[in-house]
């Protein structure tokens, strides 16, 4: 376990999140919609410090960095069910302990009417320090629609700092990301413009043995996406949690969703259910449930 | 000359212009010789002292403002007034009768008790006078002792600002001429008009030995009628093609002017006047044109002011006539259905001829035939404008029928479909095109009667290409109906990522119609959008309903 944070710390991480909650939203590019599963979705997608969890594999390269199990998962989703023509997602995820990290293997597919997409991602996060794990993943993303086809790839990069102990009950850990930190064109004609572009996450998580808070700040393409998630086990029901999340784009409601969702956890199974649904506009397209099923050997 | 009218009328030289001189070097050449578009110009007292009046004056610089309003003129006269239970009570029907045009408390009981008049508008009232009841009248002691009035303005009605106070009237009558409790008046002493819309009097003196007698609220005020007209006639020297519109007019915040035209001697509706500069839009040729100007202010003591109307007219025409009608007079509301629209012309020699034809609706036009043979034509629907103008290769000099097949789509009750006629000729004389409006022919009728039940009111949404890429397809097309809508209303296309971030957002307003937008594939910053799936949103929003569609669509390249 991670000394207590130092106490002339305290009020450095106390500013920082101050700092990361007035910062100013972001979402953007093809392959936006991954296999991101139905905890991370009840947690309003903030889970940049979130670890050892095997659908952190699509969020930060390192979250699975101090993985000592074997444990894989899958996640179903019928997106916006409001449209004629609903997309479906399916994802799978493995995370092994190798050579002292975590090895993180994902695959998914995304399937609409004239359009199929599939993400496949390999990568390895291990501790460099007692607080400090890194990690870096490989990504290939590859569409097909009539008569045109493409695969692209990118890379990601992110870390986990244990900060420690706040006080007696309070555990505080930092994450942060840079998705496509080199990626080459989605375009089948390689057109640059169609770079996707950069992400950068710093993610906050603060929980004890029973809670825990988490917010993420991701700035891409000029936008700045605030999200949030609250997780509670459910006192007298073990194995039960509660979770509710949300984000905002720009610091605008329109533009966030409101997410919650139910986690049962018996024995090494794992089962996750989610629904959010969009606040802006973009409610028209119905809310989305997400279903995941994971296992983790004992 | 008969057609002149008997009151003065002004050609204005200067905007008169003749033959172009080298038309008359040319003797005229292929054009009708005498084409000359002239204006006629009514400003000033001469030009609109003939015309009737209502509720406006024309100033001695000639301009035409509303009538002030007159000393005595009484604005609550038959408006609404309240008791503080919302209860209409008689004390605004200038009577003083005793019983049903009196109100009478029925007990002494009365501190508290208000009526509020409602003006309709802010106006600027200047004095307020509270008469007594028929009954008070013969017992005066039934009339109120103590009284506070006070005003509030439309924007803030629950705003009272005070008008006059006492708290110990012997005065058989509430006037505030002579009442020094007026809250504001000007350094000569005299009460300076106060804005609003509702006047409220309440009774703040109870006395226990008389009950409330009140006959009738006056209340008199400044500025002006809030609305006013000028009705008129102007003749031409025989049937002319009437041209653009246009007046001058000033309108400060709060007050408009309109102007209204239509043929002299029609039975119709006025109509047009919603711009400044226009054509004129009834059916031509014409002999003279009825106006009417309509001035209207929502502020009390702002007037606009007329200057001058001026009318274009050419007597040189595109068709000594032009009748209009179409077959079949009902279609089935929703489907396109197939329609022959009969244009018959007679065309003088001095005429320009006609080389461009308009219909009043979006068709696509299959096939024009003249006298039963075949032309050839050019033709563009625009469906926003709800239009169908077609050009023919040569002027039409020779009087027949026109048949112009082609299909529609009918989504109300009744679509009318006018036609005008136009000459590039008149064009280049004039430089503007002065479209000839035709008439409906006695034989038929223009208008096509929707029947069946209405369609919804947003059809499916049709996308092409799928997948679409900006580079080979340069435009993704969204086509759809929207039908069953009374009044124009704005008609919306959003685009959104798969992740549910908007990224473009297009619209229209119109009416019900076939819309066709276009989406070159860029965001709302001009960036092109990487390949992917996208959500879209089609959106109407009606007064009463609303309706929307979703769905998906592929951009790849």
């Amino acid at each position: 376990m991670p000394p207590a944070v130092p106490a002339r710390w305290s009020w450095r991480i106390k500013a920082l999140i101050g700092w990361l909650l007035i910062w100013a939203a972001a979402a953007h590019g093809a392959f936006e919609v991954n296999g991101k599963g139905a905890r991370t979705a009840a947690l309003g997608g903030a889970f940049g410090a979130g670890v050892d969890a095997v659908e952190g594999i699509w969020i930060n390269p390192a979250a699975n960095a101090r993985g000592t199990r074997w444990s894989a998962g899958t996640t179903h989703v019928l997106l916006y069910p409001g449209l004629e023509d609903s997309p479906s997602l399916n994802a799978l995820a493995l995370v092994a302990p190798v050579v002292g990290g975590g090895l993180q293997v994902g695959f998914s597919a995304l399937g609409a009417l004239d359009w199929d997409e599939q993400v496949g991602v390999v990568g390895y996060g291990r501790p460099v320090h007692p607080r400090l794990a890194l990690g870096m993943d490989l990504r290939s993303g590859g569409w097909q629609t009539t008569g045109l086809s493409h695969r692209s790839w990118s890379i990601d990069l992110g870390g986990i700092y244990e900060a420690g102990w706040v006080n007696a009950r309070h555990y505080l850990r930092l994450g942060w990301m840079i998705r496509d930190w080199w990626r080459s064109s989605q375009a089948a004609g390689g057109q640059g413009g169609a770079k996707p572009p950069r992400a950068f996450t710093l993610g906050v998580g603060l929980g004890g043995e029973a809670q825990q808070v988490l917010v993420d700040v991701e700035r891409r393409a000029g936008r700045t996406q605030l999200r949030a998630g609250y997780e509670s086990a459910v006192l007298g029901m073990a194995g039960l949690s509660l979770r509710l999340g949300g984000s905002t784009l720009n610091l605008d409601w329109m533009g966030g969703e409101l997410g919650g969702g139910v986690g049962y956890r018996w024995g090494g199974w794992r089962f996750d259910f989610s629904y959010t649904y969009p606040l802006g506009p973009s409610g028209a397209f119905g809310g989305v449930h997400r279903v995941s099923l994971g296992y983790r050997r004992p | 000359m008969p057609w002149l009218p008997a009151w003065r009328r002004r050609f204005s030289s200067k905007l008169v212009r003749g033959c172009r001189a080298w038309l008359v070097l040319l003797g005229c050449g292929a054009f009708p010789c005498g084409a000359d578009l002239r204006t006629t110009t009514l400003a000033g007292a001469a030009d609109f002292a003939p015309a009737a009046l209502a509720e406006v004056q024309v100033q001695p610089d000639g301009l035409l403002i509303l009538a002030p309003l007159a000393e005595e003129t009484n604005l609550a006269l038959g408006r609404l007034v309240l008791d503080e239970y919302g209860k209409k009570v008689p004390l605004s029907d200038g009577s003083v009768a005793i019983g049903g045009s009196e109100w009478i408390s029925g007990t002494p009981n009365v501190f508290g008790r208000t009526f509020t008049v409602d003006l309709g508008m802010d106006r600027a009232i200047s004095r307020v006078r509270v008469v007594p009841g028929g009954t008070a009248q013969i017992q005066p002691e039934y009339f109120i002792r103590g009284y506070r009035l006070e005003a509030s303005t439309q924007r803030q009605p629950e705003k009272w600002l005070l008008l006059a106070e006492q708290r110990a009237n012997f005065r058989p009558t509430v006037d505030t001429t002579f009442d020094s409790t007026w809250s504001i008046v000007d350094e000569l002493g005299k009460p300076v008009p106060r804005r609003g819309r509702y006047v409220k009097l309440t009774l703040i003196r109870q006395d226990r030995s008389n009950w409330v007698s009140l006959g009738d609220i006056e209340i008199y005020g400044a500025g002006y009628e809030r609305q006013g007209q000028l009705t008129g006639e102007l003749g031409f020297p025989g049937p002319v093609n009437a041209g653009r519109l246009s007046w001058q007019a000033g309108t400060p915040a709060g007050t408009q002017v309109r102007v209204l035209v239509r043929g002299a001697g029609e039975d119709q509706a006025p109509i047009w006047g919603a711009t400044r500069s226009s054509l004129y839009p009834g059916p031509e040729p014409v002999r003279g044109l009825e106006y009417r100007l309509v001035l209207e202010t929502a502020d009390p003591v702002i007037t606009p002011a007329f200057g001058e109307l001026a009318v274009d007219w050419d007597p040189v025409l595109v068709a000594r006539q032009v009748l209009g009608s179409v077959q079949p007079e009902t279609a089935r509301k929703g489907d396109e259905t197939h329609v022959v629209y009969r244009v018959e012309l007679e065309i003088g020699a001095e005429d320009y001829g006609v080389e461009l034809l308009e219909l009043g609706m979006a068709l696509s036009v299959e096939a024009i035939r003249l006298n039963g043979a075949d032309l050839a034509y050019n033709w563009h629907a625009d469906n926003e404008q709800g239009s169908t103008q077609v050009s023919f290769g040569r002027p039409l000099r020779d009087s027949g029928v026109l048949e112009i097949a082609g299909k529609g789509l009918f989504l109300k009750d009744q679509t009318a479909i006018p036609v005008a006629v136009g000459s590039r000729a008149q064009e280049a004389l004039d430089g503007y095109l002065n479209w000839q409006n035709a008439g409906e022919s006695p034989a038929g009728t223009w208008t096509v009667r929707g029947i069946g039940l209405p369609p919804g009111l947003l059809s499916e949404v049709e996308v092409s290409p799928r997948p679409f890429s900006p580079f080979r397809d340069e435009r993704l097309a969204f086509g759809f109906v929207v039908g069953n809508l009374q009044q124009p209303t704005e008609v919306s296309l959003e685009i959104f990522s798969l992740g549910g971030t908007k990224v473009r957002r297009l619209s229209q307003i119109g009416g019900a119609r076939a819309y066709h937008l276009e989406w070159d594939g860029h965001d709302q910053d001009g960036r092109l959008l990487a390949p992917g799936l996208y959500l879209y949103k089609v959106r109407v929003d009606a007064e009463d309903n609303a309706a929307s569609r979703t769905g998906t669509l592929v951009v790849a390249y």
